[in-house]
């Protein structure tokens, strides 16, 4: 049985992603010939770098092509089988991936021609494709379908229906055979069509056309065709994964794709098209679920475009430009974008897509351009479209023209009116179709269309506080998080990270919100910035109802236009008296009956939902949920919870899209609560209280502003940082944001999850409704029991930022800090051991993961302590933070390096280069050079020289405290020498980018590690990445890559500044990114070629072991490591004012820093002995025997408390789904074809030129697109950069051929060309674009 | 140095002949393209000096030094977050002030003898290096064509500059 995509422990098949080369050939006129076929072939195998395989080096990812339907060959084929031949174009021909049990393929063969009757067509015949099995690899073999292509006769129907007929027939059929299961997953028709066919498989590129033989016949002829290879994170064989789908091909990531599925099913009540005979009810689920996004896309797609409109106009709607804030884009363009966002919202994510229907065929961009095509057009009327240049060799006398999409822009040819058609011609035609501008000035509406309606009382004094206690502020929330918004107009920043309980454990009542986590991108699509790209960013939005896609009329778009989904409460007011047209406010309470206790929750939830299809039946089209009016009677449904509940209940009910959900919610107040709502189906918030506690806290002159301004400010705090939250995950609109569901939820019930948060991931269960009922009591009695109110006269303390006697419970007390610091500095087991027991303690452990499991101690009983493996070398696994020279000060800094030093383990750079002198040895033989190096997206002080001087070269992909976010280094913090080691000016503001520009996937990082691993071969490539759900697949994808070791980071963050809602809510805690990562590693038997490496809140020996068992070899300590220096957790690293001279560059501070690398080498020390001792108990001689014992942990079975005992570890604890022989760790190393590569013979020919320090013609090379070909002349070695002084070489190196997308390693590598090429006047550059000579001078 | 081959036949200037994300992180040397540049031209540029006949959106993102001069169109979002270095662009449409983010930076005219040397020398440097058309007619008529430059320069840059110039003023003195 072919093994499947299924959720197993913590692997998610959701969570898959894939990133692509892609390319066309084409024919500008459309003739057709074997040319055309054998020239995409050649195009798909130089796309091969672009593609990866997995464990079996012989099974690629897939790759495939699409064709123009050839007659003349299937018409052969057809006689040969003795069938009576229609003409051209009076058939069909599917290509269908058929299960290899004979039963079950008749099943569906029969199911397929009763469907075709049915439709009243008729079944030519099946024909068995030629195959040649000894083209696939072991893995791919063992998964192959049968393939066989069904001829259909066209009756009956028009030829330009047909198309339709065939699309609704394979639709019955998928569904049919899904209904009735009779074709498992097997089951799969790439195509089906009289214009075109695909063949595809789980193959590698080259095997393509020796797989297929019929890809080789003479025959086989096409004016068009398309191609594709697939990098996929996971390598779980799946045939119908590989393209080209039925329309396109994709080199992208959907990051949208939950929400415009859910919203695609919203709709099914309203589609109907006149194009479809009968209703379209009964070819659901249009959007075919567990199919990777490209194909989700490619169905809707389809559907847009069978239902009567072009394949650039569907094109257009789906994936549109960034037309909101583009002062040159012409008006008739801009309306009907605007237009269009009433019918569908956008599909957003990075995207180079290729499309065809077998007649015209074209590509476009994304909106931001995160995906590169370029193409050649040839004098003799050819166009080749690829992912990038040099994909087939074309004369330069040859080239008419060269160029690349632009962002979010189009290029079509063709081949039936034989021409280009440029992105301002097609896009004139489609928008110039209808008068949109007309149609939105006359339906759209806006607020300014209104009247002001006085607003609701402010809600003032006594009774403000109350509503503020039954909502669940603290003080904490007035000073740090609103009070700083309604000043600043800016989310606050924090540092240290978080180390409270997870809300699951907390007994402190923590709003809903809190058990949500935000997703963020990382290596498979680049987050975005916010501010410097605030162009693609839009915060848009509308109320009223959606009308039917396939329509274009003008009251389609008939809404109340919104410049944000923020608003005050006299918007609100405004908003509830909007009676136009289909226009209708209905407002909702989601109050209910105290009395009805913790129970009560669940039916005042049912109830709001029926109340909510009620107001729909009675033509609401705006509802408005509230919890206004808490009183000593009656409670609020958590807002979250309501809106969510709300929005699933109308989808599943049909009617979702009759109506905006607008919610007035006392809750809401930081940006993570507003993202919540918005990302489960909100158009509009109102935070009233917030609202009113910023006026009141102006009115007492706790603000430096009026009321209206500290308003104002508070809702800009708000817009910026959820463009912050929503640019995390790369999605640039709102609307596409909206109801996308973009988080993960830890620590609530599954039952409760699928009913109200369907399709959010969920994974160690938890608290339930009457839970969450208790918890909505316990907060509105802080407000309304006149004995709590009794106590105090001010708000709850909170102390969720800084711990507090009365405060949240935190992981860093006064106490664990004073005993470690007491352990460091006297290096007495005695103290240490008082610190592990504080530390480890059970009533503390309930505050994390880890603390609800126990190990399970040798059934043998325990080992001696001399067996076990020594401290020394159990501490070489040990390395600290990424913490920036910058960041910390040079003396902190260095004593980390120095200490990691004598240990044998590794300290890290941080960003931000490191000074020279430091590479060499102190008199007293110590070293304060940092053994990792890092490479961060602003690649600061990255210069050849950083990178020779490393023995681990970490990527840093995505930070703990702040995952898919930039940084910025202030001006007045850059000082002479850290300019100096930058390459910076002083005084200069430095920033970070969000992503790194030269990975935007996969494949990108695929080419950095390459180059990495070129520049200095003897050092190790990481890859960091942190802990959220599907970092599994991510790490399976940075395996393939060729990285040597994966840093799984928890949530919790370090000194890195960042802002509160990421520091408190983004990222998870690393034993379940670490648990997801050692499963999917090991189910993919790509454990043995990668170490795991885990930080997030190491302390002791226990944490180690802990994270051994789950999986990983080494360990990061971060913050215990600065404590043990006299860290206090003051928590104010941003601001430069560090007491203890750790975090600041001011030099009287630094002067009081007192750490040691001794403190640092006995802390160390005494984790690993303390590691020892529980190796011994567990019967383990050696660490390796003890990585990825899961079997060894088990969850506690002792926990009485009311939430966490409601947790569930067992998809964390179990075992990953392999044989037994299948490695848990690593074993062997990464083969990254380093000798192939054409700088080595580049290198070797100009040695001699270096050593002498004679200038000469070094010789040249001629580059090619080959797989593993020598692509990149990345010109600088480790002997030219160790030779730095050697003298003045010159090398000239001219290079002939096609260079493109990775010059952009003039950036990556080529950076340090430059920098050598300087000093050493050795001047190497790259050849680039398409057929230049490079020479050097 | 990029070139098209000699036998090539399409107007340099008006095709892409280097890819996006061009020298990204760059910490010095130089470069001359002749012809167009893609998305992100120089993004994060801290010390190469370039010379291009036309940049895709995002040019000279984040620049923190180093001197880029744009010989033809840019796209949208120029000099976003550029907090060092300097950029030239020769503005034949007088549509750059549109295209340019100026959140961080100043536009001006290039007016600085130094300045003119500057840009002179680099653009010169460019049609030695690569033979540029484009560029020998901007050379043979530079007094004109100098009017149509703009200069990009952040505005913290640009303090900091003249904060190091009067600094080492009276130690030169």
């Amino acid at each position: 049985m072919p093994q499947r995509l299924v959720r197993r422990g913590l692997y998610d098949p959701q969570m898959e992603h894939d990133a692509c080369g892609v390319g066309f050939v084409a024919h500008i006129k459309g003739e057709k010939s074997r040319a055309i076929v054998e020239q995409a072939l050649e195009v798909l195998r130089r796309l091969a770098h672009r593609g990866a395989s997995g464990s079996d080096p012989e099974t690629g990812d897939g790759a495939g092509i699409l064709l123009q339907l050839p007659h003349r060959f299937f018409k052969r084929e057809g006689l040969r089988l003795g069938w009576d031949m229609p003409r051209r174009r009076r058939y069909g021909v599917g290509m269908v991936f058929l299960p290899p049990d004979p039963k079950a393929r008749a099943a569906c063969e029969r199911v397929f021609e009763e469907v075709v009757r049915a439709q009243g067509q008729r079944v030519i015949g099946w024909r068995d494709v030629p195959t040649d099995p000894r083209h696939v690899g072991r893995v791919a073999r063992s998964v192959m379908p049968v393939i066989r292509q069904i001829y259909i006769a066209r009756r009956r129907v028009v030829p330009s229906a047909f198309e339709r007929k065939l699309y609704v027939i394979r639709k019955l059929t998928e569904n049919r055979i899904r209904d009735e299961n009779l074709g498992g997953h097997a089951f799969h028709v790439a195509s089906l069509s009289a214009d075109t066919i695909v063949y595809k498989g789980l193959l590698l590129p080259e095997q393509v056309p020796q797989y297929f033989p019929d890809l080789q016949d003479r025959d086989m002829v096409s004016a068009l065709a398309l191609v594709h290879s697939r990098f996929s994170t996971n390598t779980f064989p799946t045939w119908d994964r590989a393209q080209p789908m039925r329309f396109i091909a994709h080199n992208g990531e959907i990051n949208t794709l939950r929400g415009n599925r859910n919203w695609m099913n919203a709709r099914r009540a309203q589609l109907h098209s006149a194009k479809f005979e009968g209703p379209l009810d009964r070819l659901f689920p249009i959007i075919v679920p567990g199919g990777s996004d490209s194909s989700q896309f490619d169905n809707m797609l389809e559907l847009l475009t069978l239902g009567g409109r072009s394949l650039p106009h569907s094109v257009m709607m789906m994936i549109p430009e960034a037309w909101e804030n583009d002062p040159l884009m012409d008006d008739d363009r801009r309306a009907f974008y605007e237009y269009a966002a009433s019918l569908t919202e956008p599909w957003d994510g990075p995207a180079a897509i290729a499309f065809t229907d077998g007649h015209i065929i074209g590509a476009t961009l994304d909106r931001n351009g995160l995906r590169p095509a370029r193409y050649v057009v040839t004098e003799d009327d050819r166009v080749i479209l690829s992912s990038e240049v040099g994909v087939i060799d074309v004369a330069p006398h040859q080239i008419r023209k060269k160029g690349r999409l632009q962002p979010g822009r189009m290029f079509v040819v063709d081949t039936v009116e034989g021409r280009i058609i440029d992105d301002a011609e097609v896009k004139r035609d489609i928008t110039g179709r209808w008068p949109y501008r007309r149609w939105l000035e006359k339906n759209v509406l806006t607020l300014d269309d209104f009247h002001n309606v006085p607003p609701p009382e402010v809600i003032s004094g006594d009774e403000l506080q109350r509503q503020q206690r039954a909502f669940g502020y603290s003080d904490e929330d007035l000073r740090l998080i609103i009070g700083p918004m309604a000043d600043a107009a800016y989310e606050p920043t924090g540092s240290m990270g978080s180390d409270t309980p997870l809300a699951v454990l907390s007994d402190r009542a923590p709003s809903l919100f809190h058990y949500f986590k935000q997703l963020f991108a990382q290596v498979t699509n680049p987050p975005i910035d916010p501010i410097r790209e605030a162009l693609v960013m839009t915060l848009e939005t509308s109320l009223g109802p959606d009308g039917n896609t396939f329509e274009e009329t003008p009251e389609q778009c008939h809404r109340l236009a919104l410049p944000s989904s923020f608003f005050t409460n006299a918007d609100l007011a405004k908003i509830k008296q909007v009676y136009e047209g289909a226009l209708e406010p209905t407002t909702l309470s989601i109050l209910y009956p105290r009395a009805s206790g913790p129970e009560g929750l669940e039916s005042a939830v049912e109830r709001v939902c029926k109340a909510a299809v009620d107001a729909i039946d009675d033509g609401a089209s705006i509802l408005i949920l509230t919890d206004r009016g808490v009183d000593a009677d009656n409670v609020p449904i958590p807002a979250l919870l309501a809106v969510s509940a709300v929005h699933h209940h109308l989808t599943r009910e049909g009617i979702r899209m009759h109506a905006g959900l607008v919610v007035e919610t006392g809750e809401a107040r930081e940006v993570h609560h507003f993202a919540a709502l918005v990302g489960y189906g909100a158009a509009a918030v109102n935070p009233y209280l917030a609202l009113d506690t910023v006026r009141d806290m102006a009115d007492e002159g706790l603000l430096d502003c009026t009321p209206d301004e500290a308003e104002r400010r508070y809702i800009k705090a708000v817009d910026k940082g959820i463009l912050k939250v929503m640019s995390k995950m790369g999605i640039s609109a709102i609307q596409s944001y909206r109801g996308a569901q973009i988080f993960e939820c830890l620590g609530l019930d599954s039952a409760l999850v699928d009913k109200h948060f369907n399709g959010t991931i969920s994974r160690i269960e938890g608290v339930g409704l009457a839970e969450l009922g208790r918890e909505v009591l316990e907060r509105h009695a802080r407000g309304f029991s006149e004995r709590d109110l009794d106590d105090v006269d001010a708000l709850p303390i909170g102390g969720d930022y800084q711990w507090r006697r009365r405060g949240e419970r935190h992981r860093w007390s006064p106490a664990t800090i004073a005993t470690l610091q007491a352990a460091a500095t006297t290096g007495e087991w005695e103290r240490y051991e008082a610190f592990a027991a504080l530390a480890d303690d059970e009533s503390e452990s309930l505050m994390t993961l880890r603390g609800l499991m126990e190990l399970v101690d040798a059934p043998s009983g325990p080992l001696p302590l001399d067996q076990v493996e020594p401290a020394s070398e159990i501490v070489k696994r040990f390395a600290t933070g990424a913490m920036s020279f910058g960041s910390i000060s040079a003396e902190a800094h260095e004593t980390l390096a120095i200490a990691m030093n004598r240990l044998g383990g590794r300290s890290n750079s941080g960003e931000g280069g490191e000074e020279r002198e430091r590479y060499t040895l102190l008199p007293n033989g110590d070293s304060r050079r940092s053994a990792i190096k890092q490479i961060a997206s602003g690649r600061f002080g990255v210069t050849a020289e950083y990178l020779v001087n490393a023995d681990d070269l970490q990527i840093k992909v995505a930070q703990g405290a702040k995952p898919g976010e930039g940084g910025q280094l202030p001006g007045h913090k850059v000082s002479e020498r850290i300019a100096r080691v930058r390459c910076s000016t002083p005084g200069v503001t430095l920033i970070s980018p969000p992503p790194h520009h030269d990975i935007y996937s996969i494949e990108d990082l695929k080419q950095l590690i390459y180059d990495l691993k070129t520049v200095n071969p003897e050092a190790r490539i990481s890859v960091k990445l942190v802990s959220e759900a599907g970092v599994g697949t991510v790490a399976a994808g940075v395996a393939k890559a060729g990285a040597e070791a994966v840093v799984i980071a928890g949530d919790c963050g370090g000194t890195g500044a960042s802002p509160v809602s990421s520091l408190k809510h983004a990222g998870l805690p690393w034993e379940l990114g670490l648990a997801e990562t050692q499963q999917v590693l090991v189910q993919n038997d790509l454990r043995r070629r990668i170490r795991v490496q885990v930080d997030g809140g190491f302390r002791t020996g226990r944490d180690v072991v802990v994270g051994a068992l789950l999986g990983a070899d080494e360990f990061g300590v971060s913050t215990a490591a600065l404590i043990a220096t006299g860290c206090i957790m003051l928590r104010k690293c941003h601001e430069n004012t560090c007491s203890v001279g750790i975090a600041t560059q001011n030099p009287e501070l630094r002067r009081r820093y007192t750490g040691t690398p001794e403190q640092i080498v006995n802390y160390m020390m005494m984790v690993a002995e303390d590691v020892r001792r529980h190796m011994a108990r567990l019967g383990f001689r050696t660490f390796d025997e003890m990585v990825g014992r899961v079997d060894r942990l088990q969850a506690r079975t002792d926990i009485a408390h009311w939430k966490a005992s409601r947790v569930d570890l067992s998809a964390m604890l179990m075992e990953a789904n392999a044989p037994a022989d299948v490695p848990r760790r690593q074993v062997e190393g990464q083969d990254l074809g380093l000798s192939k590569h054409l700088d080595h013979q580049v290198i070797r020919r100009a040695g001699q030129a270096i050593a002498d320090g004679v200038p000469t013609g070094a010789g040249g090379a001629h580059l090619q697109r080959r797989p593993r070909g020598g692509r990149h002349a990345v010109g600088r070695h480790r002997e030219s950069s160790r030779g730095a002084g050697a003298g003045g070489g010159h090398a000239a190196c001219p290079l002939l051929g096609h260079g493109g997308a990775e010059l952009r390693r003039v950036a990556g590598a080529g950076r340090d060309v430059h920098a050598r090429g300087r000093r050493q006047r050795l001047r190497r550059q790259r050849p680039v674009g398409r057929a230049h000579r490079g020479s050097a001078a | 140095m990029v070139r098209p081959p000699e036998e090539s036949r399409f107007v340099p200037e008006e095709n892409i002949v280097v890819g996006n994300v061009c020298l990204y992180g760059a910490t010095g040397g130089e470069l001359f393209a002749n012809g167009m540049a893609g998305e992100r031209f120089a993004v994060r540029n801290s010390g190469a000096r370039a010379v291009v006949e036309g940049v895709g959106d995002h040019g000279c993102e984040y620049m923190t030094g180093g001197v880029v001069v744009v010989l033809g169109a840019t796209g949208r979002n120029f000099a976003a977050g550029m907090s060092g270095g300097m950029a030239f662009v020769f503005d034949r449409d007088r549509e750059f002030d549109k295209l340019c983010n100026k959140a961080m930076v100043d536009l001006e005219s290039l007016e600085d003898e130094a300045d003119r040397r500057l840009v002179f020398g680099l653009v010169q440097a460019h049609v030695a290096h690569t033979a540029s058309p484009l560029g020998q007619r901007l050379l043979d008529n530079w007094d004109i064509m100098v009017s149509r430059f703009v200069k990009v320069i952040p505005t913290e840059y640009k303090r900091a500059m003249a904060e190091r110039r009067s600094a080492l003023r009276p130690a030169a003195a």
